[in-house]
């Protein structure tokens, strides 16, 4: 059953919070042993939105502050989404302003669509070369909710579906280059597509997620 | 054990007087229209099942084995899928058939079926009398791991499949010493299970394996325990040619042919890849028609494990009626393979290899994946999608765009999005699960890679 290739952590000088993450991983090891049959899937929590300080818009929306003035709230975008990211939004304050979000899917490198359907120049129209190069938002690490930490296993799903390589994997033990990795976001290279944030595999709440920027940035 | 045909099968049987024994299967009906009609639908052989005498016990065992780990399963509630509980009527149905067509030996294991198949099986056999059928079901090697543990297993097996005796009993997929040892010997529960067979409890103790050549040759030559049997992976894939690919560094010629020597009676399992066979890619399906266009793909498989004289019994994991209509075709009775035959099986075998599926027969045993990664499913997918030929692999190529489309189409069909390759973490819980010595967590980045590019490129 054991099959992390890295070391385990010596019980010497283990703080208290390490103990505890190696106590969830035997937890976490026993009950998949205890149920062990072939066969079945599991259970896959629904994900749940995160709490961003400021809204993601989509690439060509310039900013929060345009993309609001100029939205009409014809829905145009919102169909034209092939993967699922925006939505018509719940609230009557938004004036039916679609919102953005990464729980079903994330904002594809190869997709401009809505920039090209809005007819109202909320979201103004962009080639996938530029959109490659423009930061909607940045990554956020949430370290609780990651499960190198909480289940103890190897993951890295963030860094490897990042389209511009904004994430590394980087030794939590500088002396150890088989410890446990955790993701280290470049603020600058992110662009915010939510490809981390979406393929996380923490649920309900993703351990990282896209806050958006006030104002687009041209990298 | 009886074995005198039913009323059903006297027809048939007459049918294959006027007709010639084994002629169904071969290219002489495709001249002959009616005949050729009644061979299909007196769909299981024209003559009588075969049957290979075990040497200890004089069990007179059916060619064809069932084996009880593809169960139909009906949807869960309210929903479409066959992921809920097992159809239990259908069981019932497929093994009456089953028995009727002269098929006595069932195999199971506490794990199989997300560990409700003995339960079925034991339903569906109860409604026969005892001395109809071998029954077969295992130690499982990861479910428990103390003695104790152990003979409540044994004990509940007895429990749901309603028997108080084990014709066949075995020590499930061992592959390496020292986790047998730990398992099997350190606990004493090898030594449970000879008490069990000296009390006549189990009528022949046996092992499967899927491992290394050392052990096989420990088990054999140094265990100091005198096997009944041995449940082996062979077919024609399988045979000489794999070995390169799979975590086994023995093929299923070295198995057989010390199994033989030593006069241990060889049960097969996996005749057919997980149904890989049953389906092969286009250049093999030419040739497998060339050489007989009324035989079925897995009919060939079922005839290459059959033709070995040391095999007791062929394990197939049937799901429906038609695939065991069709193996009972194959075997009733079973025309040994032809020299020419089996060299076209080495072709097919070779063509495997060049179109570079993934090893998987889908046997579960990987599953479930914690992170909810459907792993046979996602190989499945894409092994069919290059034995098809819808395997994009060049954007210039001219049908580029259509098999780019039917391909991820067909995987968000087969595989919900949140199942696919891209949400494998690489944590590497089901590596040591899997019997084939698969590379899962690589084959999925293989796998999510190639996705993402279709994608890109879209
Ligand atoms: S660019 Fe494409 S994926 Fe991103 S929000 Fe717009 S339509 Fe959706
Ligand atoms: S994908 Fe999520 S769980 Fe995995 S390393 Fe990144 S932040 Fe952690
Ligand atoms: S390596 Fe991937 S497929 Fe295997 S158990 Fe981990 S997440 Fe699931
Ligand atoms: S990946 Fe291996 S363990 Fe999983 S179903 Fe395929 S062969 Fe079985």
């Amino acid at each position: 059953m054991e099959t992390n290739h890295e070391e385990s952590i010596s019980p010497q000088g283990m703080s208290r919070k390490k103990f505890l993450w190696i106590g969830a991983l035997f937890a976490f090891t026993a009950t998949v042993k205890a149920s062990k049959v072939d066969g079945g899937l599991a259970v896959i929590e629904n994900k749940k939105a995160p709490k961003r300080a400021t809204p993601i818009v989509p690439p060509g929306a310039l900013s929060h502050r345009n993309f609001s003035k100029h939205c009409t709230g014809c829905q145009l975008c919102v169909s034209a989404c092939p993967n699922q990211v925006l939505r018509p939004s719940p609230g009557l304050v938004s004036l039916l302003q679609p919102e953005m979000s990464y729980e079903r899917g994330y904002c594809r490198p190869e997709c401009t669509r809505c920039s090209h359907v809005c007819p109202a120049g909320a979201i103004r129209p962009i080639t996938r070369a530029e959109k490659s190069a423009t930061q909607i938002g940045h990554a956020v690490w949430v370290k609780e909710n990651c499960v190198v930490t909480r289940d103890g296993v190897h993951c890295g799903n963030c860094a490897r579906h990042c389209p511009v390589g904004a994430i590394q994997m980087v030794p939590s033990d500088a002396k150890n280059e088989r410890s446990p990795k955790f993701p280290v976001i470049d603020p600058e290279r992110c662009i915010g597509c939510g490809a981390c944030e979406n393929l996380c595999p923490s649920r309900p709440s993703s351990a990282i997620y896209v806050e958006g920027n006030q104002m687009h940035r041209i990298v | 054990m009886n074995n005198s045909p039913k009323d059903g099968l006297d027809r048939r049987q007459f049918l294959s007087k006027l007709g010639g024994g084994a002629l169904a299967i071969s290219a002489a009906l495709a001249a002959c229209k009616p005949g050729k009609q009644t061979a299909r639908s007196a769909a299981t052989g024209n003559g009588e099942m075969t049957y290979r005498v075990n040497p200890k016990t004089g069990d007179k065992v059916s060619l064809l084995g069932y084996g009880a780990m593809r169960w139909p399963r009906l949807p869960k509630p309210g929903g479409k899928g066959n992921d809920g509980e097992i159809d239990q009527e259908t069981v019932n149905a497929l093994v009456d058939y089953a028995i009727e067509h002269g098929v006595n030996y069932f195999d199971t294991s506490p794990r199989y079926c997300e560990g409700m198949s003995e339960k079925a099986l034991g339903i569906a056999l109860s409604r026969h009398p005892r001395n109809k059928f071998f029954i077969s079901t295992k130690m499982s090697n990861q479910t428990a791991q103390s003695r104790e543990e152990s003979i409540a297993m044994y004990h509940r097996s007895m429990e749901l499949l309603k028997v108080d005796y084990f014709d066949y009993y075995l020590v499930h997929a061992v592959g390496a010493y020292d986790v047998y040892k730990a398992r099997f010997l350190d606990n004493g529960v090898l030594d449970f299970m000879l008490q069990e067979r000296a009390a006549g409890r189990i009528r022949n103790l046996g092992w499967s394996f899927h491992g290394k050549k050392e052990f096989f040759d420990y088990m054999m030559f140094e265990s100091g325990v005198k096997w009944d049997f041995v449940l082996i992976q062979l077919n024609y894939f399988d045979w000489d040619v794999t070995q390169a690919q799979s975590r086994s560094n023995v093929d299923a010629h070295y198995q057989y042919d010390v199994l033989a020597k030593l006069k241990v009676p060889a049960l097969i399992m996996e005749p057919l890849l997980g149904g890989r066979l049953a389906s092969p890619n286009h250049v093999a399906q030419t040739l497998m028609k060339q050489a007989n266009p009324d035989a079925s793909f897995a009919s060939w498989a079922f005839r290459f494990a059959g033709s070995f004289p040391d095999v007791l019994t062929v394990l197939s994991g049937m799901t429906y009626m038609e695939h065991l209509q069709d193996n009972l075709r194959t075997y009733s009775p079973l025309v040994p393979l032809t020299d020419k035959e089996q060299q076209m099986l080495v072709q097919v075998a070779k063509t495997m290899l060049d179109f570079k599926n993934i090893n998987c027969t889908n046997c579960q045993y990987c599953m479930p994946c914690p992170y909810g990664i459907n792993i046979p499913g996602l190989f499945a997918h894409y092994n069919k999608c290059l034995n098809e030929g819808n395997f994009p692999s060049q954007a210039q190529d001219q049908n580029y765009r259509k098999a780019r489309q039917t391909f991820l189409v067909g995987l968000d069909r087969s595989v919900p999005k949140l199942r696919q390759a891209n949400h494998c973490i690489g944590c590497g819980k089901c590596v040591p699960a899997c019997p084939q010595g698969i590379a899962i967590p690589q084959e999925m980045q293989k796998i999510d890679q190639f996705v993402e590019q279709l994608k890109r490129n879209g």
